[in-house]
C-alpha cells in the first residue's frame, strides 16, 4: 500500500513542478517577435486615400504596377503551412477578438473581408497608410465629415456552405456585421465608436453617420475589426460562456460558421494540430491580368508551440513563414540565405507609464524630466540585434508613425530631456530634493511575460546612476493584466503596450478617462489640443497640430516609449507575388500569392 | 490474495480524495482567472464581474469543491471555462495520445536497456562494460528538453533539414504516425532506459554469484540457458518494478516532448489549462493522470502479491 501512496504523490509533484515550470517558461509572449500576421495595424494619415483613389476594383493593388507590365506567369495550386505557437480556445467569432492574443485574429482574413482593407499588394511598403477597397469600390465623404457613404461590389457571393449557399452579399450584411462589432465586447472597438448610425439604403450602398468628423475615419474602416459575415448567423447562443449574453450568435464561433466572402473556406479544423482552408473557386477578385483569384489551393496552420521546433520547421521547409524572436534575425537570415526577407513597422508601442495619481514625487516636472534623461535609449536598442529600431521622444514613437518621426532639432528646447546625460539628470533631481543621501525611492512593477522587451534590470540600473532607488516588482501576467496593465495598483512605475493604427489611438491615451491612460494624465491645455485635432481634415493643418502636441509631450515627459523593433518576417523562396503587411489581414497579402515547385 | 487484492483497492478511495482535492486547490494559488484573462487580455466581456459569476467562480472555495467532486462522481467532469466544451470529451481525445507515447518511450527503452545492461554484467570491468556505464551516467544526466532542441535545431542549422513534428492518427497514416511518434518517445526513453540499463546489470550481476546458478553450471547446462533461462528471468523481477516507477517519468516527460514536438496530447492540454486558468480541464487532466498512475502501481502491487507470496502475507 505504502507504495501506491507513495508512487501518486511522486506523479502529481512531478506531473505538477514540470507543467507549472513549463507554463512559466511559455507563459507570455510580448515581445516575441513571431510575425506570422499577430502583429497588428499601423495606418495613415487619411488623406493620401480619397475618393478617387479608391474607386477601382478591388485587386487593383497590383493593377496600378502591373497593368504597364507582362502578363506574369501565374500559378494555380499548392498549399501554404504556417507553424502557430498556440491554437483557438473561444471560438472563432471574428467580432470581439482583435485585442488580444485570440489565435484566429490571423485567419479571419482568409474566411471573411471588410468594407475597406489595409495596405496590400507586393509593392506596397510596410506601414502604407492608405486604406484599400475590399467589398466596396468607392466611397464619398458628405456632411463636412459627419456622413460616410460607400458603394459595394455587385455579385459577390458568400461561401457555398449551408446555411448560407452562396447567396449574394448585400448591404444588409454589412449593417449587420458593424452593428454586431459596435455592441460586442472587442476591446478595440474604440477605434470605431465613433459610428453613431449604419444605414443600407440600397443594396450596394452603406451609410455611416458619425457622431463627429473625426479624420481618422477611413484609417479605421480599413483595420481588421468588423469583418462582413452573413445575417444568417444569427441564431442560438454562444457555446462559449464568455461571450453569453454579448453576442447572441453562436454560429460564428464555430468552425462551420466562418462563412464569409473570402479567397479560402473553412475545410477542417483538428484543435490543437491543424487547421485547413480550401481555395473558394467564386471569390469576386480577379488580378490586373483578369486572373481568377487565388492561385493557392490549401492554406493550413499547424501548431508548433515551441520557438525553436517552428525555427527547424522552416529551415527543413515543413512551414513557409517564420518570425525569429528579438535578438535573432541577424542569424537567422545569414543560415537562410534564399530566404525572403522583410522589415516592417511595429503595430504598438511599449511604454513606461508614471503614476501621477499615486506618487508624488512624479508630478514635480524635474523628476519626470530627469529620469527620461537618465534613460539611455541606445542600450535597450544595442540588444536588438539584427533589427531596425530606433529612439522615442515622448508621445508618437516614429518607428511606429514615421511620418510623424521628430528629430530633437525639431523638439527644441524638450530635445535636452531626451539625451542621454546622467549627470545632468543627477543635477536635475537634486533640484527636485533627491540626491545619493536621499534618492529617489520607486518601484517598478513588471509581468513576468515581458522581460524580454522592458529590460527592467537594466532600467534600474540606469536609474541607480542618478540617484533613483528602483526596487522591481515582478507579477504574474495576469496580475499586470488587472493592476499595471489598466494603470492601478500598488507601484510608481510600470511598463503596457498600445495597438495603434492612427496615431490618434496614440492620443486618445493621454486624454483623462480614457481606458488606456495609464500615467492618469489630465491636462487641459493637451487635451484640448488632442480634441482639436481629432476633428481637423485638412491633413496639413492636422500634421501640424500633431507635430505641436508632440512637442508639448516630449516637453512634459508623461511617459516614456521604449526603443522597440521593426517585425521580421521569412518565407519560403518558392512563394511569389507575396509581401506581408503587419496587420491580421494576411489573406489580402496571400490572396494574390502563388506557389513555384522548384 | 483477494484480501490483498481488496485492501489495495480500498485504499485508493482516500488517496484519490486527498489527490482531487490537491488538484483543485494548486491552481487556485496561482494569481488570476480565466475570466480576468477573457476580459482584459482578450476582451471578450465587458463586465469582470459578471463573467465571473456567469462561471461560477464567485461561489465560495470550499462549494466550488463540493460541486466538482459530486458532480466527478456523477460523471459530470465539468466543461471548459473558454468553449463551454465537456473537459472529458477533450480529455478522451488526448488521453490515448500521450499514453501512447509515454508507453511506447517504456517500450523502446526496455527494448534497448535490457540486452545493454545483460551485455554489461557478461562483459564486467571491460572496456564495453566502462562505456555502457558511462554512457547511462551521461544519458541519466540529460535532460528531455535539451537533447529535444539538439535534435530539432542542430540537423536544421548544418543540413537543412529537421526531423518531423507534429502528430497524424494511426488510423490516418499509420507510417507517419509512427515517424512522427519515434523521436520523442525515443528522447523520453534515454533517462528510463539508463535506469534500467543499471538495475538490470546489477541484478545480473547479484544473480549469477548464487549458488543455482553455479548449479545449473555445473550440471552442463548451455550457456544459453543459464543466462536466459535462470538467470535473466529471476534478475528481471526488481526490473519490472523499476520499469513501473518509470511510468510518471514517462507521462512528465510526454508533457515536454508534446510542447517540443507540437503532440496534441494531455501535457499540453494541461499546460494550457494552467495558463488560461481552465479550472475544470486542469482538474480532470490532474485526476486522470493520477488515476493511470495509482492504477499502474496498483498493477505492479498485485504482480508483486501474485509472484511472491511473503508480499500477500505480510
Amino acid at each position: 500500500m505504502k507504495g501506491t501512496w507513495r508512487h501518486g504523490y511522486i506523479l502529481l509533484a512531478l506531473m505538477l513542478s514540470v507543467a507549472l515550470a513549463v507554463a512559466a517558461c511559455s507563459g507570455g509572449d510580448d515581445g516575441d517577435g513571431d510575425a506570422g500576421g499577430s502583429g497588428a495595424a499601423t495606418t495613415t494619415t487619411t488623406t493620401t486615400a480619397t475618393a478617387t483613389d479608391t474607386s477601382a476594383s478591388s485587386g487593383d493593388t497590383m493593377a496600378k504596377d502591373d497593368a504597364m507590365m507582362e502578363k506574369p506567369a501565374v500559378v494555380y495550386g499548392g498549399k501554404v503551412t504556417f507553424g502557430q505557437r498556440r491554437d483557438v480556445r473561444s471560438g472563432f467569432d471574428p467580432h470581439g477578438t482583435s485585442g488580444g492574443q485570440a489565435q484566429h485574429q490571423n485567419t479571419n482574413s482568409w474566411w471573411y473581408n471588410n468594407l475597406m482593407s489595409r495596405s496590400y499588394g507586393v509593392d506596397v511598403p510596410g506601414g502604407t497608410r492608405e486604406s484599400f477597397n475590399d467589398l466596396a469600390t468607392s466611397w464619398e465623404v458628405s456632411d463636412g465629415g459627419l456622413t460616410y457613404t460607400f458603394k459595394l461590389h455587385e455579385g459577390v457571393k458568400f461561401h457555398n456552405r449551408a446555411p448560407v449557399n452562396g447567396r449574394e452579399m448585400t448591404s444588409e450584411d454589412v449593417k449587420w456585421s458593424y452593428e454586431r462589432f459596435l455592441k460586442g465586447p472587442d476591446s478595440y472597438q474604440f477605434q470605431l465608436a465613433d459610428i453613431a448610425e449604419v444605414e443600407a439604403p440600397d443594396k450596394y450602398t452603406v451609410v455611416f453617420r458619425l457622431h463627429e468628423p473625426v479624420a481618422s475615419f477611413m484609417v479605421h474602416v480599413g483595420e481588421p475589426l468588423a469583418w462582413v459575415a452573413p445575417k444568417e448567423a444569427a441564431s442560438s447562443p454562444p457555446q462559449s460562456p464568455a461571450l453569453e449574453g454579448v453576442l447572441d450568435e453562436e454560429f460564428l464561433s464555430t468552425p462551420e460558421g466562418m462563412i464569409g466572402t473570402g479567397p479560402w473556406m473553412f475545410d477542417v479544423w483538428e484543435k490543437d494540430k491543424r487547421l485547413t482552408a480550401v481555395r473558394n473557386p467564386d471569390y469576386f477578385k480577379t488580378d490586373a491580368h483578369g486572373n481568377q483569384l487565388p492561385f493557392i489551393d490549401t492554406m493550413e496552420y499547424v501548431i508548433i508551440p515551441d520557438t525553436q521546433a517552428r525555427s527547424a520547421a522552416y529551415i527543413s521547409g515543413d512551414i513557409d513563414t517564420f518570425g525569429p524572436p528579438s535578438g535573432s534575425t541577424a542569424d537567422f537570415k545569414e543560415r537562410n540565405p534564399d530566404s525572403n526577407f522583410v522589415q516592417d513597422l511595429p503595430s504598438t508601442a511599449p511604454t513606461l507609464n508614471f503614476r501621477l495619481d499615486r506618487t508624488p514625487a512624479f508630478n514635480d516636472i524635474r523628476v519626470r524630466r530627469a529620469i527620461a534623461m537618465g534613460f539611455e535609449q541606445q542600450a535597450i536598442m544595442d540588444l536588438l540585434l539584427g533589427s531596425i529600431t530606433e529612439p522615442t521622444y515622448g508621445g508618437v514613437p516614429a518607428l511606429v508613425f514615421p511620418e510623424y518621426g521628430i528629430t530633437p532639432a525639431e523638439l527644441g528646447d524638450a530635445a535636452q530631456w531626451w539625451q542621454y546625460n546622467p549627470q545632468a539628470a543627477a543635477a536635475l533631481l537634486a533640484e527636485a530634493g533627491y540626491n545619493a543621501n536621499n534618492p529617489l525611492e520607486i518601484t517598478y512593477q513588471f509581468s513576468s511575460c515581458c522581460k524580454a522587451t522592458y529590460y527592467p534590470e537594466l532600467v534600474a540600473d540606469m536609474m541607480s546612476d542618478i540617484n533613483v532607488k528602483m526596487t522591481l516588482q515582478e507579477v504574474d501576467h495576469s496580475v499586470h493584466l488587472k493592476t499595471s496593465n489598466i494603470g492601478m495598483g500598488d507601484y510608481d512605475i510600470a511598463h503596457s503596450r498600445l495597438k495603434a493604427a492612427e496615431v490618434d489611438d496614440l492620443l486618445v491615451s493621454f486624454l483623462p478617462g480614457n481606458s488606456k491612460n495609464n500615467s492618469h494624465i489630465d491636462d487641459p491645455l493637451l487635451t484640448e489640443m488632442i480634441k482639436a485635432q481629432r476633428l481637423t481634415q485638412d491633413a496639413n493643418q492636422r500634421f501640424n497640430q500633431v507635430r505641436q502636441i508632440q512637442r508639448y509631450l516630449a516637453d512634459q515627459v508623461y511617459l516614456i516609449r521604449i526603443p522597440d523593433r521593426f517585425t521580421d518576417f521569412f518565407w519560403q523562396p518558392r512563394i511569389k507575388n507575396f509581401r506581408p503587411h503587419v496587420g491580421n489581414t494576411e489573406g489580402r497579402d496571400w490572396e494574390i500569392a502563388w506557389i513555384e515547385e522548384g | 490474495m483477494r484480501t490483498y487484492a481488496i485492501q489495495r483497492v480500498l485504499l485508493l478511495i482516500p488517496t484519490l480524495l486527498v489527490l482531487s482535492f490537491i488538484a483543485f486547490a494548486l491552481i487556485r494559488f496561482i494569481p488570476g482567472d480565466a475570466a480576468l484573462l477573457m476580459t482584459e487580455e482578450l476582451g471578450y466581456a465587458p463586465n469582470l464581474e459578471a463573467l465571473q459569476e456567469r462561471l461560477g467562480l464567485t461561489d465560495p472555495v470550499h462549494i466550488q469543491y463540493f460541486k466538482w467532486v459530486g458532480g466527478f462522481f456523477r460523471g459530470d467532469f465539468g466543461r471548459s471555462l473558454w468553449d463551454g466544451s465537456p473537459a472529458v470529451d477533450e480529455l478522451v481525445r488526448r488521453l490515448p495520445v500521450t499514453l501512447e507515447l509515454a508507453f511506447f518511450s517504456l517500450f523502446l527503452s526496455a527494448l534497448v536497456a535490457i540486452p545493454i545492461g545483460v551485455f554489461s554484467a557478461l562483459k564486467q570491468d571491460t572496456r564495453g562494460d566502462y562505456i555502457v556505464r558511462s554512457t547511462v551516467v551521461l544519458a541519466d544526466a540529460v535532460p528531455h528538453f535539451w537533447l529535444a532542441t539538439l535534435i530539432l535545431v542542430l540537423p536544421a542549422v548544418y543540413i537543412g533539414w529537421a526531423p518531423p513534428v507534429g502528430w497524424h492518427s494511426l488510423t490516418e497514416d499509420p507510417i507517419r504516425h509512427f515517424i512522427l511518434l519515434l523521436l520523442p518517445a525515443a528522447i523520453i526513453s534515454v533517462s528510463s532506459a539508463a535506469s534500467l540499463v543499471r538495475i538490470t546489470r546489477t541484478m545480473m550481476l547479484e544473480v549469477l554469484r548464487q549458488e543455482y546458478i553455479r548449479t545449473a553450471w555445473s550440471k552442463g547446462l548451455s550457456e544459453g540457458a543459464v543466462m536466459y533461462r535462470h538467470a535473466l528471468k529471476n534478475a528481471l523481477i526488481p526490473v519490472i518494478t523499476v520499469f513501473g516507477l518509470r511510468v510518471p517519468n514517462a507521462l512528465n516527460g510526454s508533457v515536454v516532448m508534446e510542447a517540443v514536438f507540437g503532440i496534441p496530447g494531455l501535457g499540453r492540454w494541461t499546460i494550457d489549462a494552467i495558463n488560461f486558468r481552465d479550472y475544470p480541464q486542469l482538474q480532470v487532466a490532474l485526476m486522470f493522470t493520477a488515476i493511470t498512475v495509482l492504477v499502474a502501481n496498483l498493477i505492479v502491487d498485485l504482480a508483486y502479491g501474485w509472484l511472491d507470496p511473503r508480499v500477500r502475507y505480510k
